[in-house]
């Protein structure tokens, strides 16, 4: 009965950790053509941020300055 | 939906709506690049000058030293990675203007405020704006960066900049791609853009063991700073130890670091420092370079004698170069 439960958990963590690994995400941001060579770490939030993010600058927990020095991509 | 292409630093960054860029801190918000830092510092605190290393700047006196979340390099090896490589939204930040870091600057005392920890190149509107409010008040500004900034904006920045301790991290391309995901031509670019610019510059190398630490890696950088910034510049050759994504590496051998700073003192080089040494191998002592005289002695952080008067030597009225 132990066995079964254990090997029946063992299954189930074993399903959830493949499916978060493989569940696509919106994309991100990327490097425009300027750069030749592609960086190995990448600071780059992740989908899920996004909300939060926005909620962030709803609520002042972050700012919503306009920057300077940016170009809309064509 | 439009994405937008930040022109702050030579990453380029193409950032779709909804998404920030490489350093976090700037954002596409509903089609706006927006500073999301701005006002939001993670650290905020009153450190000896001696300490970003700066040491031909008011020694002696405190500075203000402020950081926003993010970075635009990804050192393997960085010292603050609690905060350079977090995501802005998860950090618990201040609401500091401007004009309330000036207030808190001339509060306590300090003399400057410097933009650092991370870099002030991800907080650039914000290090825009404490640098114009700073000058107001009589305070100077700053920059301990990278460097890693396209000439525009750093040129457009320079106004509002007094002095800057800039890391020069490798000689060499590879390494800055490798190790900081960055490159090294616009590094030493914007050494020459602020040299010009009439900043007062030190520059900061971190010497890594099997990385950037053999005669010929540290000769490069000697040369570099001999050739095109000038002699007068002081360098401050700094110990690693191991931190972050590079615990695997060993502490860098003291021997390494007095090496490297027989190297730029033969080399000509005028003022040379260590870093991370502490007790009598340390390079803490200003010497004057024509009657080397000692003229400004630390102990770590603090100043046990000054001489310099009126930024000549007290002894043979020799100009030493620094903002005094």
């Amino acid at each position: 009965m132990i066995k079964d439960l254990a090997a029946w958990l063992y299954m189930l963590t074993f399903v959830i950790l493949i499916g978060i690994n493989t569940l696509p995400q919106k994309p991100g941001s990327s490097r425009s053509p300027e750069v030749s060579k592609p960086s190995q770490i990448k600071g780059k939030p992740q989908a899920r941020d996004v909300n939060k993010i926005e909620k962030a600058i709803k609520t002042g927990q972050l700012s919503d300055k306009k920057a300077l020095f940016y170009r809309e991509s064509k | 939906m439009s994405a937008l292409i930040c022109d702050l630093c030579p990453k380029h960054c193409r950032i779709e709506e909804g998404m920030a860029g490489d350093c976090r801190a700037r954002y596409n918000y509903k089609g706006v690049l927006t500073a999301i830092t701005h006002d939001r510092p993670v650290a905020v605190h009153n450190d000896p000058i001696e300490k970003k290393p700066l040491y031909h700047v008011l020694p002696g006196s405190k500075i203000l030293s402020i950081a926003c979340a993010g970075c635009n390099l990804h050192c393997l090896n960085c010292q603050n990675e609690g905060i350079s490589q977090s995501n802005p939204v998860d950090l618990k930040a201040y609401r500091l203007t401007a004009d309330e870091i000036a207030a808190l600057a001339l509060k306590k005392g300090s003399r400057s405020i410097a933009l650092t920890y991370t870099d002030p190149v991800i907080f650039y509107e914000y290090s825009l704006e404490i640098g114009k409010v700073a000058r107001k008040n009589n305070l100077l500004t700053v920059w301990v960066t990278a460097g890693y900034i396209n000439k525009k904006p750093l040129e457009e920045a320079l106004p509002f900049i007094d002095a800057v301790n800039l890391d020069i991290k490798f000689m060499n391309d590879d390494l800055y791609r490798r190790i900081c995901t960055g490159t090294l031509k616009p590094v030493l670019e914007a050494a020459q853009i602020l040299l010009k610019g009439g900043k007062w510059l030190e520059i900061t190398n971190l010497i890594i063991p099997e990385l950037n630490d053999s005669e010929k890696d540290i000769g490069k950088l000697i040369n570099f700073i001999k050739t095109h910034l000038g002699t007068h510049i002081p360098i401050h050759f700094s110990r690693f130890f191991p931190h972050h994504r590079m615990r695997n590496v060993e502490p860098t051998p003291e021997s390494t670091i007095l090496k490297a700073a027989a190297l730029a003192t033969d080399a000509g080089m005028k003022y040379v420092y260590t870093g991370n040494i502490r007790g009598q191998n340390a390079h803490a002592t200003t010497k004057c370079p024509r009657c080397h005289s000692s003229l400004i002695e630390r102990r770590g952080y603090h100043i046990v004698k000054n001489a310099v008067i009126n930024g000549k030597c007290m002894s043979c009225n020799e100009t030493i170069h620094g903002l005094w």
